[in-house]
């Protein structure tokens, strides 16, 4: 009887048995789990935060993050102490998440995944990436109006630019006790960008501006420059472009920088072709992980099983609706101005969530005219809202931290 | 409360306004290094250009192929080269 006695006190039945909310985070887990495996929702980053999720809720287990306060002394503690104390996930979170170090690595990884060619090419649309920033200061604004602290009002509004790098690095300096659920509706709206560009293109623009082809308003007017070196230009732009943003808000040079790196090392060629490898496969892997796995174990039922965790889904929503309607928008007054006119689904993909805004919307203008391919054009605001959102996030950091 | 709403727009307005300039700067430095790359720097050696000249084939054709191979590899991948195949 000892024997099945102490069976039964090694398992985590009697933890579960008195914390029966686990068993509900198990099931959130597991349908996390689901929706990236089975439905594909950016599965790259929802599995391995799905699994934090269901690591963190086994009771017993030790693995969930504990908040930092002055009764745990956590913050004065090294790496091996919070090892010791208390595992080996709330040693990565304070080691990686805590200290800010793996968006801005992601953010290396991404840019040294992206081409600044469509963006070079199609200048003046970069400008709609930041009209498409409108959402996430509205739902700032209107966050704080529900009783949200203004900080937490800023990291539930930057959800709204369709980052999730940007969004867990806004959240960890702003509101680090709003991390899981920022990031678990920041990623899972990106992935529903297929399903919330149409929704809003829907109700916001008519079949006339959908329309509108682009190649041929370039064909009837022409760009006056023409680029003749662009090997030259792609490598020159990521540095002026770090040079600029970081003078005018240096808060946002820890992503707009990493950003830019990685930029260089992929635009340099062949001589950091090592370098490229590098940021582009093994590091963005390895930190994809880490962040996946530390950021669905600050997800534990205490933590995330609140009224505050609905008002985040639903802000952030919102926030993501609002700006593919801002970026409409100011196409249509850009239109009712200009000559040559933009086809309104540029705005739409001012978003960040590069390249799925620019797929989506590509696939809408093919739609109401299968010869008008705005892929290229979609990219020039989609990567420019990449630096707009970055940017924004910047700017709250500057003013709130 | 009012006061936190009154310091949340007034940081919307900063914001928006901040984005929208830096992102101006941006293609306005863009143009900038169009035009001086234009005229002031030779095209660098292509690494992938060969001896033997390649036939012909059409801008759209490269500019689709250019595309699709963007959005498959997201942005990682490169075309070395564009070669019709020749039909059995």
């Amino acid at each position: 009887m000892e024997v099945l006695r102490a069976l039964y006190e090694m398992t985590a039945l009697d933890d579960l048995i008195q914390n029966p909310l686990s068993l509900l985070m198990l099931f959130i887990s597991c349908y996390l789990l689901y929706l990236g495996i089975y439905k594909r929702f950016e599965p790259l980053l929802l599995i391995p935060i799905a699994f934090g999720v269901l690591l963190a809720n086994i009771p017993g287990g030790g693995l969930g993050i504990i908040p930092a306060s002055d009764t745990n002394g956590i913050m004065e503690m090294d790496v091996l102490e919070i090892a010791g104390n208390f595992g080996i996930l709330n040693m990565l979170y304070y080691l990686l998440i805590k200290t800010g170090l793996l968006p801005p690595l992601i953010f290396l990884g991404v840019g040294a995944m992206t081409d600044f060619g469509p963006m070079l090419r199609n200048l003046r649309l970069a400008l709609f990436g930041a009209a498409a920033q409108i959402g996430i200061f509205t739902v700032m604004i209107a966050a704080v109006a529900t009783g949200f602290t203004l900080k937490e009002a800023a990291a539930l509004g930057i959800i709204g630019g369709a980052d999730g790098p940007t969004a867990i690095y806004t959240s960890i300096v702003l509101a680090p006790h709003m991390l899981g659920p920022i990031a678990i509706a920041a990623y899972s709206y990106m992935a529903l960008v297929p399903v919330i560009i149409p929704l809003v293109v829907r109700f916001t623009t008519t079949e006339q501006e959908l329309r509108i082809h682009m190649k041929q308003q370039d064909t009837l007017y022409p760009s006056r420059v023409q680029i003749q070196n662009l090997k030259a230009v792609k490598i020159l732009f990521p540095i002026a472009l770090c040079i600029l943003s970081g003078l005018f808000v240096p808060a946002a040079l820890p992503l707009i920088g990493m950003l830019m790196f990685g930029n260089l090392i992929k635009e340099t060629g062949s001589d950091t072709q090592r370098l490229f490898t590098a940021a582009s496969e093994t590091i963005m892997n390895t930190a994809t992980i880490f962040l996946g796995l530390t950021v669905g174990a600050t997800m534990t039922a205490s933590s995330f099983l609140n009224f505050q965790t609905l008002l985040i889904i639903i802000g952030g929503f919102l926030a993501f609706m609002l700006s593919v309607a801002g970026g409409i928008l100011a196409v249509k007054i850009y239109n009712l101005f200009a000559i040559k006119k933009i086809n309104p689904l540029i705005g739409a993909t001012g978003l960040s969530a590069v390249p799925m805004s620019s797929r989506v919307a590509n696939e809408i203008a093919l739609k109401h005219d299968p010869t008008n391919h705005i892929l290229q054009y979609a990219m020039s605001s989609n990567i420019a809202g990449v630096i707009g959102s970055a940017v924004a996030a910047g700017v709250l950091i500057a003013f709130l931290s | 409360m009012p006061q936190e709403i009154y310091t949340a727009i007034e940081l919307s307005a900063i914001g928006i306004v901040t984005v929208f300039i830096i992102l101006y700067l941006i293609t306005l430095s863009g143009k900038l290094l169009i035009s001086f790359a234009n005229r002031f720097l030779y095209p660098l050696p292509d690494e992938t250009k060969t001896d033997i000249a390649p036939p012909a084939i059409s801008s759209t054709t490269v500019a689709a192929i250019t595309a699709s191979v963007e959005v498959i590899t997201q942005g990682k991948g490169r075309i070395v080269s564009i070669e019709k195949l020749k039909e059995s």
